[in-house]
């Protein structure tokens, strides 16, 4: 999935047409990312910022998932 | 003078049968580019014909594009050969006075023959008899054709007519449901399709698409060791497989590096392992899968070519069975002069009395896919590779079971920490000598008496290591003719064919197989809007119901009309949704079409499209136009935007292309041949 400019009522990921900011599959990934995140600080014991980075460069990571971090990275959210 | 006029489904296997059935004294004609055989057949004159497989199909009663579309009839198909060969059968029919159909036995063989009786020979199907072999070999010929069934088979008949039907029916309205609702927002045209077992099985895909793009792997960590006694290394396994944390993995592996410990148990459990069935369709497209990597439709259509030249038996089959008339140990003395096969035939042969090992699966026409004994004089390398694995196979069902011995000893260290160390050994090779290459334990050890209890065990190594929780597996061709079987999607015959057409529509792509971007759109769609189209349970409960037709416990017009029912208020709803959907759609193609990067610089008239390759994953840019008419491809970045650049190669005039990554930028020309690229 390529990443386009972000448009009118578009995913800021994917830039496909969405009800708001995301559209359903990265506003799954950005919810899973958060759920998953409790498990990372419990047994790594990292911070948001960190743990981003290293979801972001795991091979295991789903697309959509890598995709949705990489935003938020760059956007420093 | 009258003849009989005796149909089959391939010129192959009209020659196979003439050969058969008339000896040496075939006489080959064309009438109107018909091959036509004539020989004397139970002391009269016949003529075998053959078909290009179905000659006649379903198609739209009235002229014009509408939707929903129910009115259909049988009508020869457009493809020009087939339609002369109609009119040759037509004119051959006049001077024939019966009639045998002597295509495949099974629902397409079945219903071949009767659409070309029914249409082409004036009706004289009712008139007509059927052979019914499972192998295309001379004694097998010859005893069909004197026992032949004296009507056609029916029940098989109107199963085979009824899927064609329901198909049709599914397939045209969907399909011309998608392409109107895009057509109606003013998307363009571009064909699009769903079918009754195409969308469950790619909605299938999807799903997994889905579970392995939003997976989140989570960390935990795990301890690799080694153990040492009686001055072995074995590999050992700590009683705790997943550690939460690190610290705590470190302090286990600390406390236990180098120390000595003892055997504090040995359990050895004995295994026998029968010997596999023979194969069925799926099987062997499973197993052709695993050792040739052949795709199913690939193993399903070596398998027919191995049939036509009478070396194997039917292989449309889901059959597990031998039964003992089919001669099988004629069959193994046969294969015995096979030099490569000798040894173990006879070591079968000597053993008396012959009892195949049977799976639970039957079929009412065909025995398991089988070796008929004869060779023939060619075979090409994929023949070959796979006659060998049904060979083999076939011999490994009268094996005896395998015995292994596992052998588990408990490990204790630091009175606490208790390590398994399991080793596996073959005791009686019994079938798998019968299934090598294909099937190999290794060779039976010779000394079992690897450890006992309370022998002294030291803990060589001991090491942390991370890991990470893995995503769902993707299908392969073959686990996803597994899956289909599983949930009663299709049937053994056309489970392959609709995974290659998910391909050829560019729903899916790769080995291990992704959906693409036009796949998740449509199935999404379907999903949205249609969720009976997608839904397994339709698709199976018709299946069953069309195995009933074939069994004579159904009525087809019955069935015909239950599955219109169903579909009826679906169709409904679509054209309430039609601009809801075709705005979808017209997005997702606006999308796609970014991946047309403009007309192909070798062929002119295809299109150079960002396209990944079905063997290795990767991405490529390749013209539309491939396999038939062009085969122009470019090796790309793995990754970034791919566009088109403004002007041409300096050095070759090829255009040029750009591919963005980030903030990365590399331009260069598509031709892998260019004088720039040899700099």
């Amino acid at each position: 999935m390529m990443i386009a400019p972000p448009r009118k009522n578009s995913c800021k990921v994917c830039g496909r047409p969405s009800g708001g900011e995301f559209c359903d599959l990265h506003l799954e990934a950005i919810r899973r990312l958060k759920e998953h995140f409790e498990i990372w600080k419990e047994r790594k014991g990292i911070g948001w910022k960190d743990y981003l980075m290293e979801i972001s460069k795991n091979e295991r990571t789903g697309g959509w998932v890598k995709e949705a971090a990489d935003y938020l990275i760059r956007e420093n959210r | 003078m009258p003849y009989q006029l005796i149909i089959c489904e391939k010129p192959s296997a009209a020659m196979k049968i003439a050969y058969a059935l008339g000896g040496k004294h075939v006489k080959r004609e064309r009438h109107k580019g018909l091959p036509v055989f004539w020989v004397e057949a139970g002391g009269r004159r016949a003529a075998v014909v053959p078909a290009l497989g179905h000659l006649y199909g379903v198609e739209q009663k009235s002229i014009g594009w509408s939707f929903p579309i129910f009115d259909l009839e049988w009508a020869p198909l457009k493809d020009r050969r087939k339609r002369m060969w109609i009119e040759a059968i037509a004119e051959m029919a006049k001077g024939a006075d019966s009639y045998v159909c002597a295509c495949d036995f099974d629902v397409e063989g079945s219903l071949i023959g009767y659409t070309i009786l029914k249409y082409a020979c004036g009706g004289a199907d009712i008139r007509a008899r059927r052979m019914k072999f499972s192998t295309l070999t001379r004694e097998e010929l010859r005893s069909a054709y004197e026992n032949s069934e004296d009507r056609l088979d029916y029940e098989r008949v109107f199963a085979g007519k009824v899927r064609h039907e329901i198909d049709w029916i599914f397939g045209v309205n969907t399909s011309r449901a998608l392409m109107d609702a895009l057509g109606s927002v003013g998307g363009g045209f571009e064909v699009l399709s769903a079918g009754r077992v195409q969308s469950p099985t790619l909605y299938a895909l999807y799903k997994r698409e889905i579970a392995i793009n939003l997976h989140v792997p989570d960390p935990f960590w795990s301890l690799s060791s080694e153990v040492v006694i009686r001055g072995t290394r074995y590999p050992a396994e700590y009683m705790v497989k997943e550690f939460f944390s690190r610290k705590d993995a470190e302090n286990v592996a600390d406390r236990c590096r180098g120390k000595r410990g003892y055997v504090k148990e040995v359990r050895i459990k004995r295994r026998t392992v029968p010997p596999p069935p023979p194969f069925n369709l799926g099987d062997l497209q499973r197993e052709a899968y695993r050792f040739f990597m052949y795709p199913p439709s690939k193993t399903q259509r070596i398998a027919e070519r191995l049939y036509l030249s009478a070396a194997i038996s039917y292989p449309r089959t889901s059959s597990q069975k031998l039964p003992h008339s089919l001669g099988l140990s004629r069959i193994i003395e046969k294969l015995g002069r096979i030099e490569r096969y000798r040894e173990v035939a006879d070591r079968i042969l000597e053993r008396g009395i012959l009892k195949p090992r049977e799976g639970k699966f039957t079929d009412l026409a065909h025995p398991a896919i089988h070796p008929t004994g004869t060779l023939p004089s060619r075979m090409g390398r994929e023949e070959s590779k796979l006659y060998d694995l049904i060979v083999r196979r076939f011999f490994a069902t009268f094996g005896d079971y395998a015995i292994l011995e596992e052998r588990e000893a408990i490990v204790e260290v630091n009175e606490r920490d208790l390590f398994k160390v399991k080793v596996m050994d073959l005791v009686e090779p019994g079938w798998t000598e019968y299934y090598r290459p294909y099937q190999s334990w290794g060779k039976v050890a010779e000394q079992r008496q690897r450890f006992k209890a309370k022998d002294e065990a030291i803990l060589e190594r001991i090491d942390v290591e991370d890991k990470f929780t893995q995503p769902p597996e993707r299908y392969t061709a073959s686990k996803l003719i597994s899956y289909m079987e599983k949930q009663g999607l299709g049937t053994k015959s056309t489970r392959a064919e609709i995974i290659e057409n998910l391909y050829r529509r560019g729903y899916i792509e790769g080995r291990e197989i992704r959906v693409t971007d036009l796949g998740f759109a449509v199935v999404g769609i379907l999903k949205r809007f249609f969720p009976e189209l997608v839904s397994v349970r339709m698709t199976s409960a018709l299946e069953e119901e069309m195995a009933e037709i074939e069994s004579g416990k159904k009525d087809q017009a019955e069935v015909v009309l239950k599955a219109v029912e169903a579909i009826k208020p679906v169709f409904e709803r679509i054209i309430a949704k039609y601009e809801e959907i075709g705005g979808e759609l017209r997005e997702v193609m606006k999308q796609l079409r970014r991946n047309v990067l403009g007309p192909c610089p070798r062929c002119r008239n295809g299109t150079m499209r960002v396209v990944r390759s079905r063997k290795t994953g990767k991405r490529f840019i390749g013209c539309d136009n491939y396999p038939n008419l062009c085969n122009f491809s470019c090796s790309i970045p793995q990754k970034g935007e791919v566009s088109m650049s403004k002007g041409n190669c300096d050095f070759c005039g090829f255009p040029v292309i750009e591919v963005r990554n980030g903030w990365k930028k590399w331009r260069f020309c598509i031709n892998d041949d260019c004088p720039s690229k040899k700099k």
